[in-house]
């Protein structure tokens, strides 16, 4: 292991010759690439990309093919379950129906890695969920069912419970894809704000939008067929270049109006 | 998987092995039509013999398998292509029970009916069963494992209704056994006109619908949008298919799963268009019968068939239904989940205590109320007193074995995220019922004590088998159900196979399936409720999985739950409290479907009190089924188990049919 | 009814033989409770009247005989008797079978349990039905009153065997059928078998049938035994008789062809020195009126 030092040098995600197999298909080439702290790392790339397997592979949701992850420089299969819980967090791309349960009971769930099957739910994890819930915006909406919520609601009680499970790194598979526009904000500036505090959390995001992951990220991965394309500053990753490498269509750039952020648009 | 490997080179030897296997089926039907008996007399008489067995019993019965096996093929065929349900055939679809419980239920209280149509009965009856399958599903847009496990809870009403009918009125069970393990012996060609004509007309009729079937195969969205009358062409479809398979209970009795082996057997010979399976089906179901009847005939001794046809086709419907697991498709799509629509209770536990209250009336009750000869008594004082000692072990029975149930049921329907899913379908009840069979068959006049051990040893059988086709899935609980289900309808099917034989000692095996908590004593009372205590004490240590699994593999393991493990414990015990229940209620009562429900109906969301208000609610349901089954008919006991069956059937189905207790 | 079946029994001449001085030792009767049907048609032929027996609607159906005085309690079902009609009952001792031994251990919280089984394996019913007869007569203490009853019934099964003397040797088959297309064959080792020999008579189905009846059998087999008289018991299912006088196979049989199908009284096929007696009666009646009489 690591000491406290060592582990705060490195960065948080080593990832090393990671590949992925479906039967003779290859998701994910060999890739090698590592991820810091204190960043929102945008996933991005065309359908069938792999950064979704990426993303859980990272998670632990799928076991490799071959290659290592490591976690603060700790293999992740040597993570036990619930230790690993309370340094990642994962939302899958489809949340599932919450059975019931109210938008509070959904986000106590988020505890569970620190309390256990058996453990008490202690003054520390009423705090948390308290703060999850209030970050999220949905104070008013603590006792409603989550079933009952609209689709951006649900989608904040889901982020509550990741800020409740008071993780070093976040996971998010696609987390605005059935939303609007003005849910897609609202969700992605949660997101956005998680790391701004200096908080030294991460997270990474897979997004479909490149615009979107631009507004978002720190930093984007680009992913084609498996492999890795481009890795740096959105600034870097916006140019026509590199976008065409990514998707395969010829693509320009242009500032945005009031913010001067690059712009992706198609050719 | 079977069409890859076809697609090359693959066809050639398709078709020799379907040359070869017509060319079995014909050396069998020889082989069965040589082994012609020797008969004593003069050779005039004896020519004339020979001949009338060969015209009007060996030839109409070779048509029959035939005809009976093209039907059920081309039923199973049209199921599964309208409900896109690779698993979807007569049997799991409840038809079959159906049409045989309008049968019995005839046979017993309108025998004139029958003689007007059997046909007409068998169909009013499967329509019934696969019109309540289809709305108990409905609500989770018939997706093919709930479509089942309906169907299989339809089928255990249907066989609990049955056996009630059969204990009441005894006098024609051997035919009721006979047709519920359907035997193929012919005595003239008129089965085989019947079913022959029926087929014909239902080729003809797939045929003219054809194309909006083929247009089925792409979504109901996409299919409306193509200008299908999708409601018409379902109704119609289905009523296409009942009719064909209620034709061939009518003559022959139950043949099982043939209408699921045939379309699937025709898929893994090549045939992928809807046309090309329709057309298939029904040829490899008439060879598939053809061959298990010749095989039954060949292997015959001199004092008739070792199993009728239909049982031992049967017996080969839960293996199949295992191997074609891995092909259905279980995933629902998220929107497919529903909202809750009953208010949440702000204070359950408060709720538990007053089911729990009125649990303690329903036993004050049953302890002083009974009857006699002459009318209602109030037990008091020496009379309470002297029938205490068997009052008091029943009603405790009762209660513990609904409690078991009830979170039993619980259990299963917070694990599996199905509404539908009971302990009964999970097949440790039914493979208790195979133990006490095996034991009942070895031991002429089997004690109590030998009768549990081989329930127990049953229900160990199938809790093992169960996990062990769970752990191939990280017991996925979709699979899990599935395997129940394939379990459940194996053991349903040995349970016939028996009922056939028609010992006396059936029943015994029927006094089981029943359940009778009245030769409870009151040290086995004790003792069942110490075991009740026990495994409901750990409840709420497992509250906190029980809340995160239904949430799914993905949210589970992101929240550090050991997803295996918590499932493997929490089947353990669902199985464990399950096979404990059924010895003394029998695995009909539906009490840990009904449990959960009516506890979601008054508000319970989830959580410890849930569990434990389906536990309450489940032991108050039996303390009160045993009490009326105890003084409604006195002297005459209506047995437990079905009697709850028949009270909560009905209610189940109106609950689910009405949604308000559809979120798993 | 009590008077009339007195009557019958008048006719075959067995009443000289009941046991003098019965009214007299009655009131010493223990109460007596039983479950079997077979015991309960012993106890009644014996004239010792049981307070309390089991599924008295359908025995009185099915076994027809000895008649059941109205004094006797319903149980209800034999198999899930109520123990509680049965408490209320009072009996000193309990009859019952092994069949229904799973409820003894309860039985037993009322009054003492006698278990004597006539139908088990190893044994030949009719012996055993004898034995029974001695059981029962021993347990309520008047151990004479089983020998009037063995004597009647050999005496019956004497006397029908005289008279079916004159009649050609022809075997027979004693059937019960299922549905139109299915039967039931009572072997040599079951009651109706061990009578068949007694009355000297062969019969056709040679295979022991496990002290009861066969497993289904297709109804083509009769074809196997063209020469035998098919006896036929109840009950007989409506289809069957619906469909079988126009089924072309069942018309071939030569037994049906030449009228030789007989179809009896219902009876208990687990009965019984009483069932024995009532089926070597009406089998004789009916063997010997000229012409069957059964679903031609």
């Amino acid at each position: 292991m690591q000491d406290e030092n060592g582990a705060a040098e490195r960065p948080l995600w080593e990832i090393d010759g990671l590949m992925m197999k479906a039967g003779e298909r290859e998701i994910l080439a060999p890739l090698s690439l590592s991820l810091a702290r204190g960043k929102v790392h945008g996933l991005i790339g065309p359908n069938g990309s792999g950064k979704s397997t990426l993303l859980k592979v990272l998670a632990r949701q799928l076991a490799p093919s071959a290659g290592s992850v490591r976690l603060e420089g700790r293999p992740l299969p040597e993570w036990r379950g619930r230790a690993f819980a309370r340094k990642v967090a994962y939302m899958p791309q489809f949340t599932p129906a919450a059975d019931g349960l109210s938008v509070r009971e959904l986000v106590a769930l988020g505890r569970y890695p620190w309390h256990g099957a058996l453990g008490r739910f202690g003054d520390e994890d009423r705090a948390a969920v308290d703060g999850a819930i209030r970050r999220t915006g949905l104070s008013a909406f603590e006792h409603r069912q989550v079933d009952n919520l609209s689709g951006g609601e649900r989608q904040r009680a889901w982020l509550a419970v990741m800020l409740a499970q008071d993780a070093d790194c976040l996971l998010l598979d696609e987390p605005t894809s059935a939303l609007d526009i003005a849910h897609q904000m609202e969700v992605l500036d949660i997101v956005r704000d998680l790391t701004l505090a200096g908080s030294g959390m991460a997270v990474i995001v897979v997004l479909h939008d490149i615009n979107l992951a631009a507004r978002t990220c720190d930093d984007l991965v680009a992913l084609r067929g498996g492999r890795l394309v481009a890795q740096g500053a959105c600034t870097d990753i916006l140019t026509p270049e590199t976008l065409h490498a990514i998707y395969g269509v010829p693509m320009g750039v242009m500032p945005h109006p009031v913010s001067g952020a690059p712009l992706g648009y198609v050719l | 998987m079977a069409e890859m490997v076809l697609a090359t080179g693959g066809r050639r030897r398709v078709a020799w092995t379907w040359l070869g296997l017509c060319a079995l089926a014909g050396l069998l039907i020889l082989a069965a039509l040589l082994r012609r008996p020797d008969l004593p007399g003069d050779p005039e008489t004896v020519r004339r013999l020979q001949e009338a067995l060969l015209w009007h019993s060996a030839l109409p019965r070779i048509a029959t398998a035939l005809l009976a096996g093209a039907a059920l093929g081309l039923s199973g065929a049209l199921l599964q292509r309208v409900l896109r349900n690779p698993i979807a055939d007569p049997s799991t679809l409840g038809i079959a029970s159906g049409a045989q419980l309008a049968l019995t239920v005839c046979l017993v209280a309108a025998p004139g009916l029958l003689a007007w149509s059997r046909e007409g009965v068998a169909f009013a009856g499967g329509a019934a069963a696969v019109g309540l399958v289809i709305a108990m599903s409905w609500r989770r847009k018939l997706e093919p494992v709930s479509v089942v496990v309906a169907g299989m809870t339809i089928s255990l009403m249907a066989a609990a209704a049955s056996t009630a009918l059969i204990l009441a009125r005894g006098e024609y069970v051997l035919s009721v056994f006979i047709w519920g393990a359907g035997s193929l012996h012919q005595q003239s060609w008129d089965g085989a006109i019947v079913i022959g004509t029926r087929l014909a007309l239902g080729a003809l009729a797939a045929a003219a619908l054809m194309r909006p079937l083929t247009l089925l195969a792409v979504d109901d969205a996409s299919a409306r949008s193509l200008g299908v009358a999708l409601v018409a062409v379902r109704v119609l479809v289905i009523a296409l298919a009942v009719w064909l398979a209620a034709s061939v209970i009518a003559q022959v009795g139950i043949i099982g799963f043939v209408g699921l082996a045939a379309p699937a057997l025709a898929r893994i010979s090549g045939a992928r268009t809807p046309s090309q399976i329709l057309w298939r089906a029904p040829l490899v179901g008439a060879l598939l019968l053809s061959i298990a009847d010749s095989l039954i005939q060949v292997s015959a001794g001199s004092s008739g068939d070792l199993i009728p046809t239909g049982a031992a086709v049967g017996l080969l419907g839960g293996p199949l239904l295992l191997w074609l697991l891995p092909r259905v498709k279980t995933t629902t799509p998220p929107q497919a989940m529903l909202r809750a629509t009953t208010p949440r209770r702000a204070h359950p536990w408060r709720m538990v205590v007053m089911l729990l209250a009125g649990g303690l009336l329903i036993g004050l009750v049953t302890l002083t109320l009974g009857r006699n000869g002459q009318g209602w008594l109030l037990a008091q004082g020496d009379l309470f007193a002297d029938l205490l000692p068997f009052r008091a072990p029943r009603t405790l029975a009762a209660a513990a074995a609904g409690a078991l149930l009830g979170a039993a049921g619980a259990l299963m329907q917070r694990l599996t995220g199905n509404p539908l899913a009971g302990p009964e379908v999970l097949g440790v009840a039914a493979g208790a019922g195979v133990g006490i069979a095996v034991v009942i068959l070895l031991v002429d006049t089997p004690g109590t004590l030998l009768l549990m051990a081989g329930s127990a040893a049953g229900a160990l059988g199938a809790l093992v088998f169960i996990l062990l086709m769970g752990a191939r899935t990280g017991f996925g609980p979709e699979r899990m159900l599935l395997a129940g289900v394939a379990l459940g309808c194996l053991c349903l099917a040995i349970l016939s196979a028996v009922f056939a034989a028609g010992g006396w000692n059936t029943f015994l095996l029927l006094g089981w399936l029943a359940g009778s908590t009245d030769r409870v004593g009151g040290l086995e009372a004790l003792l069942l409720a110490g075991a009740t205590l026990l495994l409901l004490a750990p409840l709420p240590l497992l509250a906190r999985w029980l809340a995160i699994l239904p949430l799914g593999t993905p949210v589970s393991r992101a929240l550090g739950v050991p997803v295996v493990g918590g499932r493997l414990t929490l089947s353990l015990l669902a199985a464990l409290m399950t096979a404990i229940a059924a010895f003394f209620v029998g695995p009909l009562s539906l009490v840990g479907l009904l449990g959960p429900h009516i506890a979601r109906l008054l508000g319970f969301g989830g959580g410890v009190a849930f569990l434990f208000a389906s536990a309450v609610i489940g032991a108050d349901l039996l303390m009160l089924a045993d009490w009326l089954g105890r003084t409604i008919a006195f002297p005459y006991q209506i047995p437990v188990g079905f009697f709850a069956a028949l009270i909560g059937g009905p209610y189940l189905i109106f609950l689910l049919q009405r949604g308000d207790a559809r979120h798993g | 009814m009590s008077a009339l079946s007195r009557r019958t029994m008048l006719a075959f001449g067995l009443a000289a033989c009941a046991a003098p001085g019965t009214v007299a030792r009655a009131a010493a009767l223990p109460r007596v409770a039983v479950i079997d049907w077979a015991l309960l048609e012993t106890l009644l032929a014996m004239s010792i009247v049981p307070v309390a027996a089991a599924e008295l609607v359908l025995f009185r159906a099915v076994a027809v005989e000895p008649e059941v005085p109205a004094s006797v309690v319903d149980l209800g079902l034999r198999g899930m008797p109520n123990f509680e009609a049965l408490r209320m009952a009072r009996p000193d001792i309990i009859f019952n079978s092994a069949f229904y031994t799973q409820i003894d251990p309860k039985l037993r919280l009322i009054a003492p349990v006698e278990t004597l089984s006539i139908y088990a394996r190893g044994g030949r019913p009719f012996t055993r039905a004898e034995e029974a007869a001695h059981g029962l007569a021993t347990a309520v203490g008047r151990p004479e009153a089983a020998e009037p009853l063995i004597r009647q019934t050999l005496a019956t099964l004497e006397r029908c065997r005289a008279d079916l003397a004159a009649r050609p040797r022809r075997p027979v088959l004693v059937i019960n059928l299922g549905d139109p297309r299915h039967f039931r064959v009572f072997g040599p080792d079951s009651m109706f078998g061990e009578v068949l020999t007694r009355l000297g008579l062969d019969n056709a189905w040679t295979q022991n049938t496990s002290y009861s009846a066969s497993a289904p059998i297709g109804l083509e087999t009769l074809a196997r035994f063209p020469d035998a008289d098919l006896i036929i018991l109840p009950p007989v299912p409506p289809d069957a008789r619906r469909l079988l006088p126009g089924s072309a196979l069942w018309q071939a049989l030569p037994n049906v062809r030449d009228r030789r199908t007989y179809l009896l009284g219902s009876m208990n096929p687990f009965g019984g020195l009483p069932t024995a007696t009532r089926f070597a009666r009406l089998l004789t009646a009916a063997l010997l009126t000229p012409g069957g009489n059964a679903l031609g």
